[in-house]
């Protein structure tokens, strides 16, 4: 174990490396940095060697890059094009993109999670179809439009009805209808099935029925008698003033976490889903579930003790490989709420007003190396999981 | 074949492997429909504004930021453009990119996944070193790296290779694993016995068999494709202005969002709705392909 993980490590440095001269030649030859600065009038010859002098454009591109490198592995990030130091600027981008991803990532491997499990164990049901359709529209939705989508119905229109809230009697009616109606209609099945009481399709449409009422109820005269301000933002990262309690800060930050947390997690939860039913389907038909169904053990524990745990198994796997999405994912998101973590940073890299070598190789650097550590991380889980796999 | 028909009451049909992948993906109700969608969204995208009444360019100055409309289907823009023949056009341009997106990764990856799976080697570790490098950023981050100096001149054949050339890995991969697998078995052994040379064992005895995933990926990278530039072209990096596609078309009315949601919604039910019917056709082509996979459909 410990060699492979020495192995791999080693491996790592050579992909950096060219990751890091990958970047670095496309950056250096997009575009002129001081092109506005030339042709600006009344700027001095002296003026612009100086600028060429101080961002190195003056010395060829193994120079440069040696020059980068060099600092690079000292741990030093090195100056922006503004003159500011990169790594502080990256540090804090960072945190605020962490915070997204990680509480995102969390929800979708729960949630995708059981998702999945129940969608394997009853496969081709109703449950499975429509949770399958919904994976299939998630895989397939753009994630900026989504977001925009948000913003106006999760946000905007949202916290118009917090402000008056109001429970139309169409919708109330409604709503009660389609719960009772859905509860009656399992009921009834399993019924038939005699695996309730007969007459429990009546009796758990009519509970469904009075219980999604009277949480209606609830819910709307709640609303009505606090005061929400607009809770949910649809710009920034934080609020811009700290408040003094615990509770409300947290109230505060979960204002302006909502919605770029529910863009990412339909990111990633559709890959959890689908690849945790394909493994609990996997692991149903095998022989180690036959046997402990052929000892006798009840369904639950068949489930929950032989097939899930070693279902788990392959998801690690997945959980590294939705990282790139989710970076992805994360530059649209933070462009549409107006964070300032990573994908901001990195647009504002790009355009800045022209790319700015050291910002990018600082951002490809750390997403690189994070992307291999969760690698190499994937495969030690897998090692240690799966006795049969042996790493070398 | 003709001889069992006779000797016996009870004809079997031989079905080739195409045969059966066929008639399975034509079982597929949800991959049938959805090809079928395919192929009405792309025929009108090609051949709609040779129909429809409007030029995604011409401006219907008496009908502008018009609600659908008998007239205008989609409704037109603050300068009295019709949304349908603008959707129609960024659908185009969108389809085509996926589409080179999808076959220039399929080449390159085929291409780089056989050598390496069939040779392995040194040149192996070359090709999946690169695939590690390519794989450790994020595509959107390269393709931004890149296209962003290609402002104004950024035609979509660019874009388009662009992509391609940098979506190839987890095509080379798959084709790695199905040559790794492949070149152990009995019939490559027996025809590298009987003395046939390598290029043919490579095209004529393990490609064939590697068909299988090779396609549903090819598939799948379609709608991937369709996502990423959509997404390249929301944040400026991708189709510029006088071009048009569908990611442009959502950066460009997303303001507009509030006061005439058709500008909003039609383009981004476009993207949904390709992206889905290619998924669900891959989907299918999965099932017809693998028969471990086949199922029993009520």
């Amino acid at each position: 174990m410990g060699t492979f993980v020495v192995r791999r490590l080693l491996i790592a440095i050579p992909v950096l490396f060219a990751a890091s001269l990958l970047t670095f030649f496309l950056v250096i030859n997009s575009g002129d940095p001081l092109e506005t600065l030339r042709v600006r009038p009344g700027v001095s010859q002296q003026v612009i060697r100086n600028e060429e002098a101080r961002l190195g454009l003056d010395k060829p591109f193994v120079e440069r890059y040696t020059k980068w490198a060099g600092s690079f592995i000292q741990g030093d990030m090195g100056l922006d094009m503004k003159n500011r130091p990169v790594w502080p600027q990256l540090w804090s981008a960072i945190k605020y993109t962490l915070r997204l991803v990680l509480i995102a990532e969390m929800l979708a491997i729960t949630i995708g999670l059981m998702i999945g499990i129940v969608g394997g164990v009853r496969q081709y049901s109703t449950f499975d179809y429509s949770t399958t359709f919904v994976s299939f529209l998630f895989f397939s939705l753009p994630v900026f439009w989504f977001a925009n989508l948000l913003k106006v119905f999760g946000a905007i229109r949202f916290n118009d009805w917090l402000e008056q809230p109001g429970v139309s009697w169409a919708f109330a009616v409604v709503l009660t209808a389609v719960v009772g109606g859905s509860f009656y209609l399992i009921g009834r099945k399993r019924e038939r099935l005699s695996l309730a009481q007969p007459g429990a399709g009546l009796k758990w449409g009519g509970i469904a029925l009075g219980v999604t009422g009277l949480v209606l109820l609830s819910v709307a005269t709640y609303v009505r008698n606090r005061d929400f301000g607009r809770f949910v933002k649809t710009l920034g990262s934080e609020p811009r003033i700290l408040a003094d309690t615990f509770a409300e800060r947290l109230w505060g930050y979960i204002g302006h976490g909502v919605l770029p947390v529910i863009v990412l997690f339909t990111i990633s939860y559709a890959g959890y889903s689908r690849y945790m039913r394909a493994s609990v389907l996997e692991q149903l038909n095998a022989d180690h579930v036959r046997m402990a169904r052929a000892k006798g053990l009840s369904e639950t524990r068949v489930i929950l003790r032989h097939a899930f745990r070693n279902a788990l198994i392959p998801i690690a796997t997945i959980a590294t490989l939705s990282w790139g999405g989710l970076i992805a994912g994360a530059v649209i998101t933070e462009r549409v709420f107006a964070w300032n973590g990573m994908g901001d940073f990195f647009l504002d890299s790009l355009a800045n007003p022209s790319p700015d070598p050291n910002r990018l190789l600082a951002f490809v650097m750390i997403t690189a190396t994070a992307t291999i550590m969760f690698n190499i991380v994937a495969d030690i889980i897998y090692a240690v999981l799966d006795p049969r796999i042996r790493v070398r | 074949m003709t001889t069992v028909d006779q000797e016996t009451e009870f004809a079997v049909e031989v079905r080739s492997q195409w045969r059966t992948v066929i008639r399975r993906f034509v079982r597929h109700r949800l991959a049938m429909i959805s090809l079928l969608v395919l192929a009405v969204i792309f025929l009108a995208s090609i051949f709609g504004r040779f129909i429809w009444r409007f030029d995604y360019l011409e401006r219907d100055t008496a009908n502008l930021s018009q609600a659908p409309s008998w007239l205008h289907p989609f409704g037109t823009d603050s300068l009295g453009k019709d949304m349908l023949a603008l959707t129609l056009r960024g659908a185009q341009r969108s389809i085509l990119i996926a589409l080179v997106v999808s076959v220039l990764a399929t080449t390159i990856g085929v291409t780089l996944g056989s050598i390496a799976g069939f040779f392995r080697g040194w040149i192996d570790a070359i090709i999946m070193r690169i695939t590690d490098l390519l794989l450790t950023i994020p595509l959107l981050i390269l393709a931004g790296c890149i296209s962003w100096q290609f402002d104004g001149g950024g035609s979509w054949w660019f874009l388009a290779v662009l992509l391609g050339s940098l979506s190839w890995q987890g095509t080379a991969r798959i084709v790695r694993g199905e040559f790794l697998a492949l070149r152990e078995r009995e019939f490559v052994e027996a025809a590298r016995a009987i003395g046939v040379r390598n290029p043919r064992i490579i095209f004529r005895h393990v490609l064939p068999n590697a068909l299988g995933p090779i396609i549903v990926s090819a598939t799948l990278s379609i709608a991937g494709a369709i996502l990423v530039e959509t997404a390249l072209s929301y944040l400026g990096l991708g189709i510029k202005a006088p071009d048009s596609s569908l990611g442009l078309l959502v950066s460009d009315y997303q303001a507009a969002f509030q006061t005439r949601p058709w500008l909003f919604w039609f383009p981004g039910i476009f993207i949904i709705v390709i992206c889905l019917s290619v998924n669900f056709v891959g989907d299918g082509l999965r099932d017809a392909f693998d028969p471990k996979q086949s199922r029993i459909r009520k």
